[in-house]
């Protein structure tokens, strides 16, 4: 494999692509580099695979090494990078004031259109921060592109160190460099769109904002949160984004990349509105030059990534999953929500729709089973189909995932991919749309 | 500005860490084996950047005071030794002239003490076996030596050729002349060639029509003080302040810093001690002769190699400074750096601390006169009187080190930022440097993962090599055994719970208590950093390696049992095992 090697000005970053199946390692040569506010390791070697793409900067000149294959590789001079640090500074202040008040530090919500970089502002804001001994809460509200757990869940994690080089947010599941093990809060949303199921995304989202809220009351409040969101294509008509702003009392929303955007939450959001208690600032930040269009196939790449990264390890991480057997009188597999909801006009006039956004209802296995990620929630399963359509599904926390690798309806079980070996628990499952198949 | 960042990055110095370990290296004031051996350890987890520790060292040698310097020596006889690796090679080309010059500066009972080191860096290494450093580097050392000491004895029966070499030895027995008066009959012809040999400059001095201003201050400052104490204090300021300015024209001149630690040390004697009138007057016309013939130095050019045209001093072969000014600007010139400094700022603090960094930068002796003119600014008196005796210089110094006091304003100390506003403004200002909030202060870097802790928190950083110690071992295991699972995600209370609870926790996470090896889990942890600590001496014929990894062990000398012992190591039933191999076995 080739090596090349690559000097980066001051204030430039190395933007790199990798196809999947493909592998590139990094080394850093000589001075500081970070990868989205991740300090590279003088003496590390980082690998970079599947569908990667990222951006080494230095704020000061280094020199790196990259052996293997970039479909894309380039250095880059201009960067969003000084309104970024400007951004964190003024967050870290804030945060400072907070630690001596006793009051809530800033609470961030990152919002733009799609492929605009929001996830990687919120990686190198949560980073910075936790460099300087913070410890914000990173509320992953994109359930498309989940970044801490599997696609199709909504989360919440507290990031006290950088995140991992190699395994992005999916390393904060992992030990931390602390001592001290860390895992995320996650919830099973199902759908890759908030609009999917607007009804039953809020719901979450409060779910989420009172956890938050508890778990500043034992931490403190002072580091604050910093929220990602799904890539709005129209928000003049999204019914999520207000609610969100509201139940995680969001003191300041980054809009990155949009000018209309901006206009429009500013208008909606902003100090003109007297009504509010407390306004939120509304400020627009430059989208990053390395954030690239990402291909609907490419989506889906990985989603799959994020499945498998889930089951067998991210980065150096690895763990191990094991198969087993549950057989269908064990399961209760619930929904929150239907699929595709009838037109109210073909309901008899005068019915009301029974059904809503959060309604739940039991799902009798069948084939069509195959291949999905079943969310397991802490919750036990009850006894009957009858119980079961009484349990408020609705927010319960997922320990993990299984995916159905096959339905035997003849002995009527399934085989599970489990992280965990021995039995399955007698737990209630959510259904949710993604699906997974194991590739070699 | 930036330019110097880029520049010290590709030449492989690491700015951050030379600055953190050149702070580091004033704490060894004294010869503390922790000390000595923390840093050793310092230098050992950041191998790769090899150069830039012994470019600290190698300043902090040249700037520091005599009676610091053989701690300083001791460190690097403990790199040498303890660490090895990348830092043999690189101390080849340079040992010689750093042992030399600080042979030169120490009295003769440190001098016994660095020819005993020296010694065991051919014999005494491993057993006999093997020299520390090549043959070839040693023998120079001890050539270099034995030519200074027979020069020594000659010096002593007749008077010194007042070439340049011989000034500084006369200097430096200067220094410890006005400390000891008992060697004042020895040092008294010395002292009396000086100052003749400064006459002669004098006149050169006056002759020389560049130096206008000195014809005129010298005899000011001669009525002014008078043969007081006081005036005397003002003086040595004076120069030393000159000489600062000086330093910062010709940064690489080794002379003029040499010069002037030695101001530093006769401002500390002047200071603290009582003088008779005779020995203040003596005093006078010594700094006086130090005045004039280095501020000549530079341009007579021809006892004096180095000015402002030649090339810096330094080992030729390994030196990171082979990047002489013209080195720098051919950098420049590469278009490898930026400019900083664009239309954007308008900040004069700022500009003046950049300003004052690059000069750092550009040559890193910079940093302790920096810390040097700190030292004088921050007593109060000795500024008024630089006000009284020298206006010009004594506002020149204040303009360039208030700036660095409070570097905040350079974006160091979090604290002491202006507020930014989230404004649109605000945010789409350039501030260069400002990114350094994340680097000032945390010196300690993990140089596994790039973690950082801050400066004096090795306790964070200690929990953190043992996290990787135990993940590294945990990934070991995974190659040979099957990857642990990843288990069930925390508990909702346990999570609100927060970070206090958390902390009392087993990671839940990755590594699920019951499965693996979980039981005894906790307690290894907190064991791991003690059994790293752990030695046995080591066993004559023993192969040196693990019986469970087949790695090496690591070797240090015990000074105590003057014994070699091997480090993280236990011996069960007459076999060697590392200590953390053979827990991690049961």
């Amino acid at each position: 494999m080739s090596t090349k090697e690559w000097e980066l000005g001051p204030g430039s970053e190395f933007r790199f692509e990798v196809d999947f199946k493909k592998t590139i390692k990094v080394r850093l040569l000589s001075g500081q580099a970070e990868y989205f506010g991740t300090e590279l390791g003088p003496e590390a070697e980082y690998q970079f695979s599947g569908g990667e793409n990222g951006a080494i900067f230095s704020w000061n000149g280094c020199k790196i090494s990259v052996t293997g294959e970039c479909s894309s590789a380039y250095v880059a001079d201009e960067t969003a990078m000084d309104a970024y640090i400007n951004v964190h500074v003024a967050l870290q202040q804030q945060r400072a004031a907070a630690h001596v008040s006793n009051h809530s530090g800033p609470r961030v919500m990152i919002v733009g259109p799609e492929d605009c970089g929001k996830t990687a502002l919120a990686r190198i804001l949560l980073t910075y921060a936790a460099r300087q001994g913070e410890r914000p809460l990173f509320v992953d509200l994109d359930p498309r592109d989940a970044s801490v757990s599997v696609p199709g869940t909504l989360s919440v994690a507290a990031v006290s160190q950088a995140v991992d080089i190699e395994a992005g947010f999916m390393g904060l599941v992992q030990p931390s460099s602390q001592g001290a093990g860390e895992t995320p809060l996650v919830w099973q949303f199902g759908y890759e769109q908030p609009d999917a199921n607007p009804a039953l995304f809020n719901a979450l989202v409060d779910c989420a904002a009172s956890a938050v809220t508890r778990r500043q009351k034992t931490d403190g409040a002072a580091s604050g949160l910093i929220v990602d969101t799904r890539g709005f294509s129209d928000v003049a008509r999204d019914q999520t984004i207000d609610h969100a702003v509201q139940a995680l009392r969001i003191t300041a929303l980054l809009v990155v990349g949009n000018e209309r955007m901006h206009s429009v939450l500013a208008a909606r959001f902003g100090a003109s509105d007297s009504t509010k208690s407390e306004s939120v600032t509304v400020l627009k930040i430059p989208r990053s030059g390395g954030a690239v269009d990402r291909s609907p196939a490419m989506r889906q790449q990985l989603g799959a990534r994020a499945v498998q990264r889930y089951f067998y390890g991210a980065g150096r991480e690895r763990v191990t999953s094991f198969s087993t057997v549950v057989p269908f009188d064990d399961l209760c597999i619930l929904r929150v929500g239907v699929d595709a909801v009838a037109p109210s006009s073909t309901l008899p006039l005068g019915e009301t729709r029974k059904l809503s956004g959060t309604s739940v209802s039991p799902v009798v296995p069948d084939e069509s089973l195959a291949h999905s990620v079943l969310a397991v929630t802490s919750a036990p399963a009850p006894d009957d189909a009858e119980a079961a359509a009484n349990v408020d599904a609705v927010g319960l926390q997922v320990v993990g995932f299984v995916n159905v690798t096959k339905v035997d309806m003849e002995k009527r079980r399934l085989i599970v991919l489990s992280p965990v070996p021995g039995r399955l628990p007698k737990q209630v499952l959510l259904y949710g749309n993604t699906r997974w198949m194991e590739t070699v | 500005m930036s330019s110097g960042n880029g520049n010290s990055a590709s030449s492989g110095i690491d700015r951050e860490l030379y600055r953190e370990f050149r702070k580091e290296l004033t704490k060894l004031t004294f010869n503390s084996k922790p000390i000595i051996n923390d840093l050793s350890k310092r230098a050992e987890i950041n191998m790769n950047r090899a150069e830039t520790i012994i470019k600290a060292i190698e300043e902090h040698l040249r700037f520091t005071a005599p009676k610091h310097k053989l701690p300083a020596f001791y460190l690097l006889d403990s790199i040498a030794k303890n660490v090895g690796g990348m830092y043999i090679p690189l101390l080849h080309g340079r040992i010689d002239k750093i042992f030399i010059d600080i042979w030169r500066s120490v009295d003769e009972e440190v001098r016994t003490k660095l020819e005993r080191t020296l010694g065991t860096w051919r014999h005494g290494f491993i057993g006999g076996q093997r020299n520390l450093f090549p043959e070839f580097v040693l023998r120079k050392i001890e050539e270099d030596v034995n030519r200074l000491k027979a020069k020594a004895k000659e010096s002593t029966q007749m008077l010194p050729e007042a070439n340049g070499d011989d000034l500084l030895d006369n200097l430096t027995g200067l220094q410890s002349h006005a400390k000891k008066r008992a060697r004042e009959e020895q040092q008294q012809s010395i002292q009396r060639a000086v100052t003749a040999k400064a006459d002669s400059y004098n006149s050169t001095a006056h002759r020389d029509r560049r130096h206008p201003d000195k014809r005129q201050r010298t005899p000011d400052r001669a009525k002014e003080g008078h043969n007081s104490q006081q005036g005397l204090l003002q003086l040595v300021n004076s120069i030393l302040v000159k000489k600062q300015v000086e330093v910062m024209r010709r940064p690489n001149d080794v002379k003029l810093f040499t010069v002037l630690n030695m101001l530093k040390d006769i401002k500390a004697t002047v200071a603290d001690s009582e003088l008779p009138p005779e020995r203040v007057q003596e005093i006078r016309e010594q700094l006086f002769a130090i005045d004039v013939t280095q501020s000549n130095g530079g341009s007579r050019g021809t006892t004096h190699k180095s000015d402002t045209t030649t090339p810096p001093y330094m080992p030729p072969p390994l030196s990171p400074d082979m990047s002489s000014g013209a080195h720098q600007q051919q950098r420049h010139a590469n278009g490898h750096s930026k400019p900083v400094n664009n239309g954007n700022v308008t900040d004069p603090t700022l500009v003046v601390t950049e300003a004052m960094s690059s000069l750092n930068k550009s040559a890193g002796g910079m940093a302790d006169a920096g810390q040097l003119l700190q030292g004088i600014m921050a007593q109060p008196e000795v500024l008024n009187s630089l006000r009284k005796v020298a206006p010009v210089l004594s506002s020149s110094l204040e303009s360039m080190t208030i700036p660095q006091h409070h570097e905040g304003a350079g974006y160091k100390d979090f604290a002491q930022l202006d507020p930014i506003p989230l404004s649109h403004a605000s945010i789409a200002r350039v501030r260069p440097g400002i990114y350094n909030i994340l680097y000032a202060g945390y010196g300690n870097q993990c140089s596994q993962c790039g973690w950082r802790t801050k400066d004096h928190d090795t306790d964070q950083m200690k929990k953190h090599l043992d996290w990787h110690f135990r993940r590294n071992m945990r990934q070991q295991n995974d190659r040979e055994r099957r990857a642990p699972p990843r288990g069930w995600y925390l508990g909702q209370s346990q999570w609100e719970a927060g970070a206090a609870a958390e902390d009392t926790q087993p990671p839940a996470g990755a590594a699920p208590a019951p499965v693996v090896d979980g039981k005894g889990d906790k307690d290894n942890l907190k064991s791991i950093a003690e059994m790293k600590q752990m030695t046995v001496a080591a066993p004559p014929n023993h192969n040196d390696s693990c019986a469970i990894c087949k790695e090496a062990f690591e070797r240090r000398f015990n000074e105590e049992e003057e014994d070699w012992v091997l480090v993280n190591a236990v011996l069960v039933d007459g076999t060697v095992f590392h200590a953390t191999c053979h827990a991690g076995s049961h």
